[in-house]
């Protein structure tokens, strides 16, 4: 069986419009793709709560949910409490937080910490190229730049270790840190890192570079990238316990959660793996972009979930699934997809970056239903284009040479 | 634009295949191979490309080398593989885009086997396009196609035996019993008797053909046959996207099946293989089989790289050198082991900086990578490594080499002969 594009037979050209026809009748959003021919309706909405009230990583906790604890939260419609210049002739990444103080880099030659509540810079420290998002963890901020890995003190910004070996790009993997080991995607192999002292614990080399920021749960690690498997490696000493094939490169990150493995490949699908054993749970293909003379995959960039849905970010859309069975549940069309878009959800809340007609927005959607609760249009000191991440009762976004804190 | 010459010839090609397609049985040459175990004599070893000998050495150091300056003309351009035959290693220089056909004198050189010492070295003006193949009749001849369309056989002092003018760019010939099968850069299958007689032709099919003239370049790789038939591949240029068709003929020249394969990263037909129950195809950097009386797709392997090798096969597993070699299980695709080429992404995250690709010969339950090998059952390094001193050193740019293997070896039952873009050709015994 491949998940490659097939063309429509008559008979299922005729079947995906009786599918249409029905969705139309249950008034869900969008068009069902011809693909995914699952006549499931979305399940009940029952997220799992999550314990985390940091964003320690790109995408939050180490096991790449972008879920938080409600309580951390905010309340009710948001607003902007502060911003905080970070001048940059580049860019910006996923800020990460943690212990009430926000980490950013200019992708340039500086390295800021914030505080939460003022938005007063605790240190900075100069540091060339700096790449992916950060990672925080342990009183240590990993940061992976053009040409090395580098750990600092998270509360002084002193250097604790270098790695002149270990380099990372823009569009590349971010580091994970879980427990005492530093996670780094880099040339053709996974590294594992003892936080403190930057010594390679271990290294499972596929032969292949990744741009998938690997998940770590418990003591195995899940990595995927461009050698097209998904993995679980022991977190102990890199032993393969499992691997799925799939039959795309994969470059979104890796999610789990109640036991799924999550990940999306360059094929368009999105994929469910039984955790313990590898054994495939469902698919999901993204509906494909058509143009004129022909199909192209959707590529997921971006996983979230909530324990109930799975939230897959596209460079155009949102697209959520039930994680019980891959079944869609809504669609939102105005998702603003870039290098560094991610996706928050915490207390029946989705923060996304999202499109408008005067730039971007940051969009507060409701989990169950996808209906938008807040839209809140950028302005000439701030967009929100980087992010968001979520933590101890903020949003932080950044973009147009400033990071920003909404509650 | 297409003359009106071209389309009658091409319309009276399509009704010859018809007839030979419902008429009586098509002849079936007697090809039988005997699997020797003292010469590798076309690209794929055997007829089917298996690229599986008998035998094959088990360790080995640097015997002897001819340098790439050594020879007069020298042997630039794209080392092909070596044959072997006789005594002799064969190894030809084909012009490519570096090396253009039109100001590139393409060398065929032919260097004993025991010594090293240089018999002879011909300059083709015009450029070749494929390996050498020794024909298979026991004549000692060595067929080699032209960027010209000529086919020409030469024998085993240097001589010129005759020449075929086909047409098209001509790749890789391979030998199957008293006949040789090119395919020509415009995607049309030709069968030529052993003393250079032209005895059918096959067009590639397709409407665009009429639009586009049947001449216009396509990518194609070496035929492989069997008692069946004969099987080729090429890329359609015109349309479909990430495509390659795979065609079985059988020795009549009257097709049996057509089949488009997607080819996810890359659209080049890399390589085929068949053997009694399977068709393998390389096209970009996935490995397909195919039932080779029906073309039906039984799996495909995406190793991820936008390019790999031709495939070999022996009775257990399946063997393609992309980035990484690997190991796939016959019946199912499913790997078996690699060996990771350690080989670093490029500034470009272009995975395919320095990767294996070449063919890799299988014997005896070892297989062959570069200048060592490795055991067939479980990929352990029996000898050589990536980081042999000699193998790195050179001046390495990953871009000529694009799609071209850094060494490319074959082996008989004491020895392994292989091309290396630096060090031309080494003998490793």
């Amino acid at each position: 069986m491949t998940d490659t594009g097939k063309r429509p037979t008559r008979r299922r050209l005729l079947a995906s419009l009786g599918s249409a026809a029905v969705i139309g009748a249950a008034g869900c959003l969008g068009t069902r793709s011809e693909h995914n021919p699952t006549s499931g309706e979305c399940p009940k909405y029952d997220p799992v709560e999550p314990a985390t009230t940091d964003w320690r990583g790109v995408m939050g906790p180490a096991t790449n949910t972008g879920a938080v604890a409600a309580e951390a939260i905010p309340k009710g419609d948001l607003g902007i409490d502060w911003t905080v210049p970070v001048e940059t002739y580049v860019g910006h990444h996923v800020p990460v937080v943690a212990d009430d103080t926000v980490y950013v880099h200019d992708m340039d030659d500086e390295l800021s910490a914030v505080d939460a509540e003022t938005g007063e810079r605790v240190w900075t420290r100069p540091l060339a190229d700096p790449e992916p998002a950060p990672a925080v963890g342990g009183g240590t901020l990993v940061v992976v730049t053009n040409a090395e890995t580098h750990a600092f003190d998270a509360a002084t910004g002193d250097r604790r270790w270098k790695r002149e070996d270990l380099d990372g790009g823009i569009f590349g993997a971010s580091p994970i840190v879980a427990g005492d080991t530093v996670y780094v995607q880099s040339g053709v192999a996974t590294h594992a890192l003892a936080r403190s002292t930057g010594e390679t614990r271990w290294r499972a080399a596929t032969g292949f570079p990744s741009d998938s920021t690997p998940a770590v749960d418990g003591d195995t690690v899940y990595t995927a990238g461009d050698d097209t498997y998904v993995r679980a490696l022991d977190t102990a000493d890199g032993t393969e316990r499992w691997r799925a094939k799939t039959s795309a490169r994969i470059a979104c990150n890796v999610s789990i959660v109640e036991g799924t493995v999550l990940v999306g490949t360059a094929a368009g699908n999105v994929l469910g793996f039984d955790a313990e054993s590898g054994e495939e749970r469902w698919r999901y293909r993204l509906e494909p972009r058509k143009t004129r003379d022909e199909s192209r995959p959707r590529r997921p960039e971006t996983i979230a979930t909530d324990g109930s849905r799975v939230y897959v970010a596209t460079d155009d859309r949102l697209v959520t699934l039930a994680l019980a069975d891959g079944t869609r549940c809504w669609d939102n069309r105005n998702y603003a997809g870039g290098y560094a878009s991610g996706i928050a959800v915490g207390a029946g809340k989705v923060f996304v970056p999202t499109h408008d007609d005067g730039g971007g927005a940051m969009t507060v959607l409701d989990a169950p239903t996808g209906s938008t609760q807040q839209e809140l249009i950028g302005d000439k000191r701030q967009r929100f284009d980087i992010g968001p991440s979520v933590a101890g009762g903020g949003v932080y976004f950044a973009g147009r040479s400033a990071v920003v804190r909404l509650s | 634009m297409l003359s009106r010459r071209e389309v009658l010839a091409a319309g009276g090609a399509a009704l010859a295949g018809g007839l030979a397609g419902c008429g009586s049985s098509p002849p079936t040459p007697d090809a039988t191979f005997d699997a020797p175990t003292t010469a590798w004599p076309t690209a794929g070893y055997d007829p089917q490309a298996t690229g599986h000998a008998p035998a094959g050495p088990t360790e080995g150091t640097v015997s002897w080398s001819v340098s790439r300056s050594s020879a007069d003309p020298p042997l630039y351009g794209a080392l092909s593989p070596p044959v072997v035959a006789d005594g002799t290693v064969y190894v030809a220089g084909l012009a490519t885009h570096y090396y253009r056909p039109d100001d590139f004198v393409s060398p065929l050189a032919a260097i004993d086997a025991a010594s090293g010492s240089l018999q002879w070295v011909e300059g083709f003006a015009d450029g070749l396009g494929g390996s050498p193949a020794v024909a298979g009749d026991g004549s000692g001849t060595v067929v080699i196609g032209g960027y010209d369309g000529t086919l020409h056989a030469v024998g085993s002092d240097g001589s010129s035996e005759w020449t075929a003018d086909l047409g098209g760019r001509l790749g890789t010939p391979m030998a199957y019993g008293d006949r040789l099968y090119v395919e020509s850069g415009s995607g049309r299958l030709h069968a030529v008797g052993s003393d250079g007689s032209r005895l059918w032709a096959a067009d590639r099919p397709g409407p665009t053909e009429l639009l586009v003239g049947p001449d216009e370049p396509v990518e194609t790789t070496m035929p492989v046959a069997d008692d069946r038939g004969v099987y080729a591949a090429f890329t359609p240029f015109e349309r479909e996207r990430e495509a390659v068709v795979v065609l079985g003929y059988d020795h009549g020249g009257g097709r049996r099946w057509r089949t488009v394969l997607d080819g996810r990263y890359g659209r080049s037909p890399n390589g085929l293989a068949v053997t009694d129950d399977v068709l393998y195809a390389t096209v970009g950097g996935t490995v397909y089989a195919l039932d080779p009386d029906t073309g039906e797709q039984r799996w495909q392997f995406v190793t991820g790289s936008a390019v790999a090798g031709p495939p070999t096969v022996d009775d257990e597993r399946v063997y393609v050198g992309g980035k990484n070699l690997y190991a796939l299980s016959r019946s199912e695709g499913v790997e078996q082991w690699r060996v990771v080429n350690e080989a670093p992404p490029s500034y470009d995250r272009d995975p395919t900086a320095l990767p294996y690709l070449a063919r890799p010969p299988v014997a005896d339950g070892r297989v062959y990578i570069r200048t060592g090998a490795v055991s067939a059952a479980d990929g352990t390094r029996l000898w050589g490594g990536d980081a042999d001193e000699w193998l790195r050193s050179g001046n390495y740019f990953a871009e000529p080499y694009y799609r071209r293997p850094v060494a490319s070896p074959v082996v008989t039952g004491d020895a392994m002969y292989l091309t290396h873009a630096h060090h031309g050709v080494v003998k490793v015994a």
